[in-house]
Parts: structure tokens; C-alpha cells; sequence
């Protein structure tokens, strides 16, 4: 166990879960320091706390207190939650929820057409068979469901799809190395509108489009993955080229 | 500049007053002024009312041959109805070293402050901040522009907390009462905002549950 907790670390967690619900810290009985020290090598619990801390962030909540900061006196969070964030990612060694995403395919559901891919070279063996998998579930056909499954050989992975709105037949499918947190969630959302505002139309209008080819758009859906699912555009930049 | 010339212009600048009072950068709807009617007859009128007479009988004079009493008695009531409009002038009279919270306390015409007074407000207001921001007014208020400029962005916030003000007792009833159910047909944002007035360990069964985007009650 876990014995020297940065006390500054336990504070911010003690003045956060005076206002917000963090999971598994709803016991008052229990410490906020006991707490800590019980969970602090739970990868799990980790992940679940920073993704409520992240969550709180994004809610832009404490922004709102903070606009009136240097008239009145109101106290925000703001600085316990960068605080805690940073520690929770420092104890993961990494952020596992930018991690989680392996790859994403948009593809044509009513057609089982690829339109574009990122780093899904990876898996592309598999992947013809998880989008027929999908394609099938959408179109209700028991048959062809069991006849993709009989050939998917993707173990240990997880699938969210999210179909484009507006009636297209385009949909996001993310492959997660495990189960997504709920900000994954949100952030994959937010993803898939500002991609298919970006780029709805050409996908619909072109059979296949090859980013790699544009650098416009290549850096323009980079710039996209960076700022709604966080990822390091180095780390980005380093994946894309290791894997062509 | 005749007569004539200066009424039009006047008018002119009426009716361009009349619109920001539209756009409620004051809160003239609340505040009344004695205003000199026909046959000298004074009545209380809201401003946004006195400005829209005022407006009127510019316009009647302009159209009329202009005798000295009418004149007078609109002259006296834009005095009036301008001197409200710069209620604010109270700020920018004040002297260095005085009260101004009392000041401002005093005066029933500057009710976009009054959000300020209630106690657990004033207990949070950076006094030093406020009083720099009444400098700022006033070095301001001979240039219209930039004055309006400098009243919206601190009356915007008063504002909010004005409707934050109203709320205050009710948020503290609802909790008093445990009434979560009630508590969650309230906006999460001025919960939060409502919260920040109290020391964290204040309601802090009370939790604000992210994920759901509402409030929930724990056991202590």
C-alpha cells in the first residue's frame, strides 16, 4: 500500500468530493486519504475517477464561477481539478482513455462500404468482418449476423458504433482496446458531429477518400482527432507513420 | 445653432436613448421619475415612459411655434429624465474614502446595484475590484460609448446575480426541506453558482452527480 500521498493531492480530492459525486467516494465514513491510498493502484478505479474529473471539466460548471471571480469571492475548483487530473494520469502512465482508441472506421452501412479508415491497417483482417458484423445488426438479419460472426476473430476488443444524423447511411465505428469511459463516450460523440460537419458531404459524395493524400485535410481531421478526442498530435503524427 | 436645429438634434438623441433603454443596459422599467406634464401638472412615470413623452412633445414642438414656457418645461424634464439616466452619476460623484457600499445603499435610483447588499453577496464581493470598476464608470462617463461599454460588462454579471439573488432563499428552502425531486427541476449551472456562496462543508450531502447531469442526496 501506497503510504505517501502528496497531502496538497488529498486536498483536492477532499474539496472536490465536497461538491461533486466522485465514484467510491460517496462513503463519508471513510477518509479521503484512506480512500486514496486503498484505490491507488486500481487501474479501474482510476480510470473511472478521472473520467468523472474530466467530465466536470468539460461541463464547463466551474468556468461559470470563475467568470465572476474578480468581482466577488467565489471559490471554483479549478485548480483541484487540474491538480487531481494530472496525478490520476500520472499514476496510469499515460491517458488511457486517449489510448483505449485503436482505430475508427467510417463506413456506408446499407452498402458495408469502407469510405475511410484511420490506422485501421492494424486490424484490417478483421475489419471487413466487423463492418459486415455491423452492417448485418443494422439491417436486422439474423443470418447474415451469424454467418460474420462464424469468421471474426477480433478478441479482446470493443466496438461503439454512432451512425451519422440527417438521414445519410454513414456511421463511426471506434475499436477500443476496453469498455469506454463515459468522457470517451462523450468526446467520441462530439468526434463524429464535428467530422461529419466537416467532411459529411464528401463522404457521402466519394467512394473512398484517402486522407493521407491531402495534407489539408489530413491536418484538418488531425486537428479534429486533437481537440475533441485529446490526442497528442506528436503521438498522433508518430502512430500514422509508424503504421504506413 | 437655432432653435429648431438644437430640437432636432435633440430628438434625435432622445430617440437614440430610447433604444439602448430598449436594449436594457438600465433597468428603467423599475425606476419612476416625476415628470412636468400639460398645464404643469408632475406625475410619476417609469423612465422608459418619461422618454417616450419626452420624445413626444419634442416632436409637438417641432411642429409648432415654440413659446418660451413649452420650452422650459421640456428643458426641465430632460434635466429630470437625464439626470436619472445617469443615476449613475452618483458613482462617479462620490469621494474617495466614502462608504460606498452605504452610498449606494441609500440610493433607491441605482438599482442595478442592489443585488450588492444582500448580506451574503456583499460578504463576497472584492470590495477594492468593485470600487476600481465605479472609478472606471466614472472616469467614463462624459464619453457615452465607451461608458455603456464599461456598464454592460459589470452590470451583465450583476444581473445574473441578481437572478441568482431571488433564488437564494428558495435554493436554501429546497434543501432545507430535502427536496431533491425539486431541487433537480433547477438549473445545474446556477446550483453550482448558488453553492459557490458557502463553505464546501455547507450542503456537502448534496452532490452534484456529473455523469446524470443532476443533484443527489448521501448519507451521512
Amino acid at each position: 500500500m501506497i503510504t505517501n500521498l502528496p497531502p496538497e493531492i488529498i486536498e483536492a480530492f477532499d474539496k472536490l468530493r465536497k461538491i461533486y459525486l466522485l465514484e467510491k467516494f460517496e462513503n463519508s465514513s471513510e477518509s479521503t486519504e484512506d480512500i486514496l491510498k486503498g484505490n491507488v493502484q486500481n487501474e479501474d478505479y482510476l480510470i473511472d475517477v478521472k473520467s468523472t474529473i474530466e467530465l466536470i471539466i468539460e461541463s464547463n460548471l466551474e468556468e461559470k464561477v470563475r467568470e465572476f471571480e474578480e468581482l466577488f469571492d467565489l471559490p471554483s475548483l479549478d485548480e483541484e481539478l487540474r491538480l487531481t487530473r494530472a496525478y490520476l494520469i500520472k499514476l496510469l502512465k499515460g491517458d488511457p482513455d486517449v489510448e483505449c482508441i485503436k482505430s475508427y472506421i467510417i463506413f456506408d452501412v446499407s452498402a458495408g462500404i469502407v469510405k475511410f479508415g484511420w490506422n485501421y491497417s492494424i486490424f484490417k483482417k478483421d475489419i471487413e468482418l466487423v463492418i459486415g458484423l455491423f452492417t448485418a445488426i443494422t439491417s436486422f438479419s439474423n443470418e447474415a449476423v451469424e454467418r460474420e460472426l462464424k469468421g471474426l476473430s477480433v478478441e479482446g476488443m470493443e466496438f461503439e458504433m454512432y451512425r451519422f444524423e440527417g438521414g445519410s447511411d454513414l456511421a463511426i465505428l471506434f475499436i477500443l482496446s476496453r469498455e469506454p469511459s463515459p468522457i470517451l463516450i462523450k468526446r467520441m460523440n462530439h468526434f463524429t458531429t464535428e467530422l461529419q460537419n466537416e467532411f459529411g458531404e464528401l463522404f457521402v459524395e466519394k467512394d473512398i477518400i484517402d486522407f493521407t493524400n491531402n495534407k489539408e485535410v489530413k491536418e484538418k481531421i488531425f486537428d479534429i482527432m486533437v481537440h475533441t478526442l485529446k490526442f497528442d498530435l506528436n503521438k498522433l503524427k508518430e502512430i500514422t507513420t509508424n503504421n504506413q | 445653432m437655432s432653435l429648431q436645429e438644437t430640437l432636432n438634434v435633440l430628438h434625435e438623441k432622445i430617440k437614440e436613448f430610447q433604444k439602448i433603454a430598449k436594449e436594457r443596459i438600465f433597468n428603467l422599467g423599475k425606476v419612476k421619475v416625476s415628470v412636468i406634464q400639460d398645464k404643469n401638472e408632475e406625475g410619476p412615470m417609469p423612465v422608459s415612459l418619461g422618454l417616450y413623452f419626452l420624445s413626444n412633445s419634442t416632436k409637438e414642438l417641432l411642429s409648432s411655434n415654440i413659446k418660451l414656457k413649452d420650452f422650459n418645461r421640456l428643458h426641465k424634464n430632460i434635466k429630470r429624465l437625464f439626470q436619472k439616466f445617469v443615476d449613475t452619476n452618483e458613482l462617479g460623484n462620490y469621494d474617495k474614502g466614502e462608504d460606498l457600499f452605504k452610498k449606494l445603499n441609500e440610493n433607491d435610483c441605482i438599482s442595478p446595484f442592489k443585488p450588492l447588499f444582500c448580506d451574503i453577496f456583499h460578504e463576497k464581493i472584492n470590495g477594492e475590484v468593485f470600487k476600481n470598476k465605479c472609478d472606471e464608470l466614472k472616469e467614463n462617463i462624459s464619453n457615452f460609448h465607451s461608458f455603456k461599454e464599461k456598464f454592460k460588462e459589470l452590470y451583465s454579471k450583476i444581473q445574473y446575480f441578481e437572478k441568482l439573488n431571488g433564488k437564494l432563499e428558495h435554493y436554501q428552502n429546497i434543501l432545507n426541506d430535502g427536496n431533491l425531486k425539486r431541487l433537480n427541476e433547477e438549473n445545474l449551472e446556477e446550483y453550482r453558482l448558488f453553492r459557490s456562496f458557502y463553505p464546501l462543508d455547507l450542503y456537502s450531502d448534496y452532490l452534484i452527480d456529473i455523469k446524470n447531469g443532476n443533484v443527489i442526496k448521501i448519507n451521512k
